[in-house]
């Protein structure tokens, strides 16, 4: 969209789809790619040492009720799993908010058996009734719910926010070496979340142009799924008020200790230290029309 | 930049000068060499900070939703929530 509509100011950005973490990683590390774009949770997963590469410089979206964990009968919360069969896929956003529901019962994700199998599978596996619960996102929720009785949603990333959140992430050094364009980059995306809620109908045709899917069935995506503008960067990462821990860090650090708790990653690093502020604190919209 | 190649082509060759000399004469050759000398000069201020420019790549996970293979390839957006096929 901002692409699109220039809002990068000269800026050339190319858009590489890396489906795969350790791609993504060895990308960001060789140079190759100057930014990577994930969730938080999967930047923090299967880390050796404290000291990796890569800081977050502002967040892009969040889901809003399209990761979710599905439970059949008689399960009504996440206290109720223990011992059970859930199925899903390692890591995934909706993976992440079964242990941060576990840990509120004071749970792990050893107290359950948990299935990793790939989405198909681990829908099949739900449905037929070999899994109990099921981690897993649109569309695969509507298919779940309508196909066995007795169904229901038990944990929607609504009831976490801040949680499922994608953010951009950059080297250190690309952050010295090219600070102007990842302002101008920075101050595009916000520039486009704006014009988006400004026009809905024609960026919801765009993006689902760029994206290779029908325009409706982007709508139909987007209502779980929250975009990060200039004001949600800035109040999600504390700009306004540096004093005091931000959600961000505040969730960083919990989730860091929920997977390495859980045996998702051996190293964990703190959100003072991934997170960098330096992009989002200048960055002033010279568009105000947009805003 | 191809302008500021080609006009530097055209002026180093003599292509230009020979030209301007024989059809408007020695003192028109002057102002338009003058014009061909402030074209390069104009070229290079627009092709320096064009030369410097660097892409700039984002590697992004495409969870749009995506379905998954076993493999963890990943298949093809749905129509109307149907898996099509793997690519």
């Amino acid at each position: 969209m901002a692409a699109e509509k220039g809002f990068y100011h000269g800026v050339e950005v190319r858009f590489n789809r890396v489906t795969k973490e350790d791609q993504r990683r060895d990308g960001l590390a060789s140079g190759r790619l100057q930014m990577i774009c994930e969730t938080m949770g999967m930047f923090q997963t299967g880390r050796n040492t404290p000291d990796y590469a890569g800081k977050l410089i502002f967040a892009l979206d969040e889901s809003r009720g399209t990761d979710v964990v599905v439970a059949a009968n008689g399960i009504n919360s996440a206290g109720d799993l223990r011992g059970k069969t859930v199925a899903g896929q390692f890591g995934m956003p909706s993976y992440l908010l079964l242990i941060a529901s576990l840990a509120r019962q004071g749970m792990r994700i050893t107290d359950l058996n948990f299935l990793d199998v790939s989405m198909p599978e681990a829908v099949a596996a739900f449905v037929s009734g070999k899994a109990d619960a099921l981690c897993t996102y649109e569309p695969h929720v509507s298919s779940s719910l309508m196909v066995r009785s007795g169904v229901h949603l038990l944990l929607s990333s609504r009831d976490f926010p801040g949680m499922a959140v994608d953010v951009a992430i950059v080297q250190e050094d690309v952050i010295s070496a090219r600070r102007e364009d990842l302002q101008k980059i920075y101050e595009g995306w916000t520039m486009a979340v704006a014009y988006i809620r400004d026009n809905p109908d024609e960026s919801g045709e765009l993006i689902a142009e760029a994206l290779g899917i029908p325009a409706d069935e982007f709508r139909q995506m987007s209502t779980g799924l929250g975009f990060f503008g200039k004001a949600e960067n800035e109040k999600y990462f504390g700009v306004e008020d540096p004093c005091c821990e931000s959600d961000a860090r505040i969730i960083f650090n919990l989730m860091g200790r929920a997977l390495e708790k859980n045996g998702l990653t051996n190293a964990v690093s703190s959100g003072s230290k991934r997170i960098d502020l330096s992009i989002i604190g200048t960055v002033k919209l010279k568009a105000e029309k947009f805003r | 930049m191809t302008t500021f190649i080609m006009l530097t082509f055209l002026y180093r060759v003599g292509y230009v000068r020979p030209y301007i000399a024989h059809e408007a004469g020695y003192k028109q050759e002057g102002a338009m060499r003058r014009i061909v000398l402030l074209m390069l000069v104009a070229g290079i201020l627009v092709s320096v900070p064009a030369l410097g420019a660097e892409p700039f790549d984002i590697g992004f996970d495409d969870r749009v939703r995506p379905v998954f293979c076993g493999c963890g390839e990943r298949l093809l957006p749905r129509s109307g929530g149907q898996v099509q096929s793997c690519y």
